[in-house]
């Protein structure tokens, strides 16, 4: 009841609730495919490959400022595509807007490297955060000439602020890490000591968008970044940002799309805040069917969750019980990872792929945490997503098994 | 090693197929890292690797380790086996331009070699020295032996003339005639290839442009000579040389009529005379040689004279001189040899190429 609840405030205004059915929306995968990397990138339901290629073959034309019919339906959908992300993550158009790029990682550095100099006195961040945002403050804080502090966190994902001050800081966090699935407790409670203190709070949301949707709501975060390509959309970034946030910004990546006017050696820049993070042309057909993703994954949001956390049981229990393996998990979560202890990561990868089964080996971008922080050698890592059914969690599971005992 | 074999695969198949050559590229990182006692790039060697262990941990997972170590195994085996290869490869190719020959041992068994009457050279070989136990003489006379071929390398690219090694009573084939460049063979009177050279040298003209002259060598190993009459018949051409060169007249030229008559002719029963020469008993041939003297135009004394100053010391010592020459100097390992237009050429060689010589 409390995810139908969820979901029907996430999706207001139209409350329709769909259970999610084995494979629903994924009537083309194979059973003897079994696809656990929903981490790094979900597979698309049928609605949104249909919607990218009804762009591609039917009105396939650019959005912004045409004339013509086809670049006009191209801007109602893009716009339609952003109002719908603002509505999803439960913030105001009036304080927000919503602008796409390449990925989280282009999405995070647009912001950070282009923040006005003098502005911000700190950049802090966490040592469980993955490359996107760990590599980005180092950069932005060389190009600021700021300190940059890195955070510990409690078992519950909390950032300890103890000690740090947060006066006029950059604060840059994953709202759950992309090893464990970790979702960071009291965020809400940082985004506001921050604001408070004249800072602001930039959240990678990779990971939370997808599997953690509900809880990351009305989060009022300075900025959100997050990747369509992990949320049943293409291949796709995405910054909501305040306006104020954009507004301030030194624009250093500039051209087409984002002035009104350009005179000899000046230029002024367009008032739309979404265009300050889009230079050039936009990938409008991936917008437009990430829009499609969205209304597909609106009422299924709390089926989906509720089906993820069943499959997270499942395997954190299967897992626990393996031999010669040792779980990083504490606690069962969409994203779980494990060390093998009598075989490398990598080539269990492997021979688990022979077997019909993928999952992702290695440090999953999060270098300094695992490798340069606890010494780890390479990982294993199975994330779930909506295509996911007990039938895949369990064969993978017997795989698994069978190699942990037998290797 | 993985990576090393891996290279060499892709490297082989990547000849065949475009798609292996990005795939060559990293073989080739990983491989050359591994030759320069650098750790080896871990993903590319582990994807080989578990590519070809995943079949096997699918089905059973019990028998990845064993098939693990005994792909480890095989790798070292299989670039042992490249390094020998390359080595033998090498040196090979190197006797050939050496010597004419990729098997200095058994310089006729080689197949790319030129047809030829070997001269076995040096100490045992390799493989015989490891089965007497001797493993340390057999790499030892590997590596000298391959000294030697890298020393003998200036030699045969330096320019050649035949009169530098002509002996000094030495005769020519139809004569001399003032102004022709000099051509040396070379040759044993058993040697089947020597009277193919003699067949077409006539055949290319080549006695007619060129002043031809002869070392004799009768090839011998450890177990005597290799044509049993070749070392009289030998003695006879030198001693021919000497007592004709002692009247002080111009050469008979009897030495080639002999050679002529056991390279060209038959006998009586239509057999070549260098066959029977090879099975013939020394009495029988030193017969047969008096009897050619005798066609030449020697008196019975005379034939007499030659015949003992064919068994003479001086003679002997004539022969060892010309093996000193053949052996040390020009160090061919081939039986018959040309030196002419500038080359040392190790075997028989062709009417075509004959012709060819400048």
């Amino acid at each position: 009841m409390a995810a139908t609840a969820s979901a029907r405030s996430l999706f207001g205004r139209r409350p329709r609730v769909t259970t999610v059915s084995p494979r629903d929306g994924f009537d083309y995968l194979s059973d003897e495919d079994v696809y656990l990397d929903s981490a790094c990138q979900t597979l698309r339901p049928r609605p949104v490959i249909d919607a990218l290629i009804a762009y591609y073959t039917e009105y396939g034309a650019c959005g912004d400022r045409v004339r013509y019919a086809w670049g006009r339906r191209v801007e109602t959908e893009v716009a339609a595509t952003r109002d719908r992300v603002l509505s999803v993550f439960g913030l105001p158009a009036r304080r927000y807007a919503c602008a796409f790029t390449l990925n989280t990682t282009y999405g995070l550095n647009l912001l950070l490297q282009q923040l006005p100099a003098g502005r911000y006195a700190r950049v802090l961040t966490t040592h469980t955060e993955h490359n996107a945002v760990f590599v980005s403050t180092m950069t932005a804080a060389r190009r600021q000439g700021i300190p940059r502090e890195v955070l510990d966190r409690g078992p519950d994902g909390a950032v300890d602020l103890a000690g740090h001050d947060l006066t006029d800081a950059v604060v840059v966090v994953s709202a759950m890490d992309n090893v464990t699935g970790t979702f960071t407790a009291h965020l809400a409670d940082l985004v506001a000591d921050v604001q408070r203190r004249g800072g602001i709070v930039i959240i990678d949301a990779a990971q939370a968008a997808p599997h953690a949707l509900s809880r990351l709501r009305g989060v009022a975060a300075d900025a959100i970044c997050f990747s369509a390509h992990k949320m049943y959309g293409p291949s796709l970034g995405v910054v909501i940002a305040t306006a104020d946030l954009l507004a301030s910004l030194d624009a250093s990546f500039v051209g087409g799309g984002q002035v009104s006017a350009v005179s000899h050696d000046e230029f002024t820049l367009l008032t739309e805040p979404h265009t300050r993070l889009e230079p050039g042309l936009q990938a409008w057909g991936e917008i437009i069917a990430f829009g499609a993703a969205l209304d597909w994954l609106g009422p299924r949001l709390a089926a989906v969750e509720e089906s993820e956390a069943h499959l997270a049981q499942r395997l954190f229990d299967g897992l626990a019980d393996m031999p010669h393996l040792t779980l990083f998990n504490t606690a069962p979560a969409p994203v779980i990872s494990f060390v093998p202890e009598r075989v490398g990561a990598h080539r269990l990868a492997i021979f688990l792929s022979k077997a019909g089964v993928m999952v992702r080996s290695g440090h999953f971008c999060a270098h300094h945490w695992l490798a340069d922080r606890l010494g780890l050698d390479a990982l294993v890592r199975v994330s779930v997503g909506a295509h996911n059914t007990t039938a895949d969690v369990d064969r993978a599971l017997d795989v698994i098994s069978r190699m942990m005992r037998g290797l | 090693m993985l990576c090393v074999v891996a290279f060499v695969v892709v490297l082989v198949l990547s000849a065949v197929s475009a798609k292996y050559r990005k795939l060559l590229g990293r073989a080739w990182g990983c491989a050359w890292r591994k030759v320069t006692f650098r750790a080896c790039d871990t993903t590319f060697r582990d994807d080989v690797k578990s590519s070809m262990l995943a079949p096997l941990a699918v089905r059973a997972p019990r028998l990845v380790t064993p098939a693990s170590i005994a792909i480890e195994v095989t790798a070292w085996l299989m670039v042992l086996s490249l390094v020998v290869s390359l080595f033998i490869l090498g040196r090979s190719g190197l006797n050939l331009f050496v010597y004419g020959t990729c098997d200095k041992q058994d310089a006729q068994s080689c197949s790319l070699a030129a047809e030829m009457c070997s001269i076995d050279a040096g100490p045992i070989g390799f493989w015989e020295s490891i089965g007497e136990g001797d493993v340390l003489g057999a790499f030892g006379n590997e590596f000298a032996s391959l000294g030697e071929t890298f020393a003998a390398v200036p030699s045969r690219l330096r320019d050649w003339d035949a009169a530098d090694y002509a002996a000094a009573d030495a005769t020519y084939l139809g004569g001399y005639t003032d102004g022709r460049p000099t051509a040396l063979e070379i040759i044993d009177p058993g040697c089947r290839f020597c009277a193919q050279l003699f067949r077409n040298m006539r055949e290319a003209g080549f006695d007619r442009t060129r002043n031809v002259t002869y070392l004799v060598y009768p090839i011998v190993s450890d177990d005597g000579p290799r044509f049993a009459n070749s070392p009289l018949v030998a003695s006879y051409l030198t001693a021919i040389r000497a007592y004709d060169a002692g009247l002080g007249g111009p050469a008979s030229g009897a030495d080639w009529a002999i050679l002529e008559a056991v390279f060209t002719q038959q006998n009586a029963d239509g057999l070549d005379w260098q066959i029977w020469l090879n099975t013939a008993s020394a009495t029988e041939a030193r017969s047969q040689l008096h009897t050619w003297l005798a066609d030449a135009g020697y008196r019975p004394e005379q034939v007499t004279e030659i015949a003992a100053l064919a068994a003479s010391a001086e003679t002997a010592q004539t022969l060892a001189e010309t093996r000193t020459v053949v052996e040390e100097q020009i160090r061919t390992l081939a039986i018959p040899s040309l030196v002419a237009g500038g080359r040392l050429r190790s075997g028989l060689v062709d009417v075509d190429t004959l012709r060819g010589i400048d």
